[in-house]
């Protein structure tokens, strides 16, 4: 009678597990898809700060933004493009070490889910054989 | 599968599953096709970017336009295009520049080049990812038709064909060669020696007085000896003469085991586990030696020779080694090969009769036989006197 409780225990606890695990892997998912984002806005912001380095003192640069073009300073439109730059590699970093950790904790969900599993599968033997 | 050791069958099916293989071949397929639409959306760009350029390069060679002008979906006005030369071109990141035509082709044409550049990163990623995908089906395929992995580990073998192996394909002795195996062989020979030494301390004990005399009336003979052969000189001053006659004994039964078999009974009671553990190393040469007697007298007459000249067991070992490939090479080459390529042999030993050494050697052999069966017998009778007697005998002889 008490195995039979362990065993009902280890399947409540594995299925617990699983859901956990599944979400966090849909997080890791969503981590991913941002970090991804952000890759491509970083190419981006580089391509246009090769362009506004080459343009001329005096030229004209706009900014869209709603509907309107306002008109910027050259020298303005670079600092800020370099900040969005800089920005966006450190957001870069945070990402990395987060998707790294998640995934750190992933592997032992999925570490504890084998075992669970393991002894699940053992007590089921030891029954089929008794 | 005979010897458990020798090595591993697995069938492919047994690593891989024919289904596995074939999810993974699937998966890497679908990959493919992401990247190749991918590849495809950059095309688009590409080409996209090459008729804007057509465009704004056609564009200033009018003052103005007479165009369509598209008001909501479905309703177009007439209009016209003026300032033909003024562009506001979009940088990215919601960031517009006023550029005339040619500065606007300028920024197209750099654009044009990422986009090539990612074009060609995303080739090679397809590139990799269809070998990978070959691969798989090729598994797959290969786990179906029921394919086996034979996997044999590489073991340095220390049996004679690998001395022989060795021999034949370095006759000069690389030293490169010969390490591998000569490391199994000086695992062997410490093994021989160390069990001699313990025979050896064995007959000390019981004779020890004899010895001590026999010793002191034994230096004399040397440096007689020493005016003939070098060889037996160094190991005579150096240490006892037991030492001495333990490696030549070392050397005598391996030898022994290999040219004849009946000396191998007589050693037999001695040292049986030895003899035996080296007999099956020997054997193939058996025949050979038979035929080659005389190639082996003088080979083996150096071999004690560079023994003693050594002195230390360590470096016996490393002769026995050179004997070893040498009993190999001596087979193919002539005597004189040998002589040639034994390297540690003194030169006055080479001019000498052969016959001569022949003899003096193969009754060095029998007198050591001789030491055996009365080391034997010693032990049996276990008289004091007798262990230093078959020394003196045998500088007799080999005066």
């Amino acid at each position: 009678m008490s195995s039979s409780f362990a065993l009902r225990d280890l399947q409540r606890d594995l299925e617990n597990k699983a859901n956990d695990l599944g979400k966090h892997q849909k997080e890791i998912a969503k981590n991913h898809q941002l970090r991804k984002k952000y890759t491509i806005q970083l190419g981006e912001n580089e391509l246009v700060l090769k362009e506004l380095d080459l343009l001329e003192e005096d030229a004209n640069v706009y900014k869209l933004i709603g509907p309107v073009l306002v008109k910027q300073d050259l020298a303005e439109a670079n600092a800020n493009v370099r900040k969005r730059i800089e920005y966006i590699s450190a957001e870069l970093k945070r990402l990395d070490r987060f998707i790294q950790g998640l995934e750190g904790e992933q592997n032992s969900k999925r570490e504890a889910m084998m075992k669970i599993q393991q002894r699940l599968q053992s007590i089921q033997a030891g029954k089929a054989k008794a | 599968m005979e010897p458990p050791t020798k090595g591993t069958v697995t069938p492919i099916a047994s690593l891989f599953s024919e289904e596995e293989a074939r999810k993974a071949a699937i998966y890497v397929e679908e990959k493919i096709g992401e990247k190749r639409e991918a590849m495809n959306r950059l095309q688009q760009f590409v080409d996209e970017n090459a008729n804007l350029i057509n465009l704004v390069a056609k564009l200033p060679d009018q003052l103005h336009h007479n165009v369509m002008v598209p008001l909501g979906k479905l309703a177009f006005f007439p209009g016209r295009l003026i300032h033909t030369n003024e562009f506001k071109v979009l940088l990215g990141e919601n960031y517009y520049a006023d550029r005339t035509s040619k500065q606007t082709i300028g920024v197209l044409s750099r654009r044009d080049k990422t986009l090539q550049s990612q074009i060609r990163s995303l080739k090679a990623e397809i590139e990799d990812f269809q070998t990978e995908a070959s691969f798989f089906t090729a598994t797959a395929s290969e786990a179906a038709e029921g394919l086996i992995e034979i996997r044999e580990d590489y073991v340095e073998e220390d049996s004679s064909p690998t001395v022989l192996q060795s021999g034949a394909k370095e006759p000069s002795d690389l030293p490169g060669g010969e390490t591998a195996v000569g490391e199994v062989e000086d695992d062997e020979f410490a093994r021989i020696m160390s069990r001699l030494n313990e025979l050896e301390m064995e007959e000390e004990q019981e004779g020890e007085d004899g010895d001590d005399r026999d010793e002191k009336h034994d230096s004399p003979i040397e440096i007689e000896e020493e005016s003939e052969h070098d060889m037996v000189k160094g190991i005579r001053g150096e240490t006892d003469h037991n030492k001495f006659m333990e490696q030549e004994t070392g050397v005598s039964v391996p030898k022994k085991a290999s040219g004849h078999s009946s000396s191998i009974l007589l050693i037999q009671p001695r040292s049986k586990g030895k003899v035996i553990e080296v007999l099956p190393e020997k054997q193939p040469y058996k025949d050979i030696d038979d035929l080659l007697n005389q190639c082996i007298g003088p080979k083996t007459q150096y071999l004690p020779k560079d023994q003693t000249r050594g002195g230390i067991p360590q470096q016996n070992a490393g002769t026995w080694r050179d004997f070893q490939a040498t009993s190999a090479v001596s087979r193919a080459k002539p005597k004189t090969n040998v002589v040639g390529q034994q390297k540690i042999e003194s030169p006055i030993q080479k001019p000498e009769p052969k016959s001569e050494t022949n003899k003096a050697f193969t009754g060095l052999i029998v007198e050591h036989d001789h030491n055996l069966q009365t080391n034997t017998h010693r032990q049996m009778q276990s008289s004091g006197s007798q262990p230093s007697k078959p020394v003196s005998r045998f500088m007799a002889q080999r005066r």
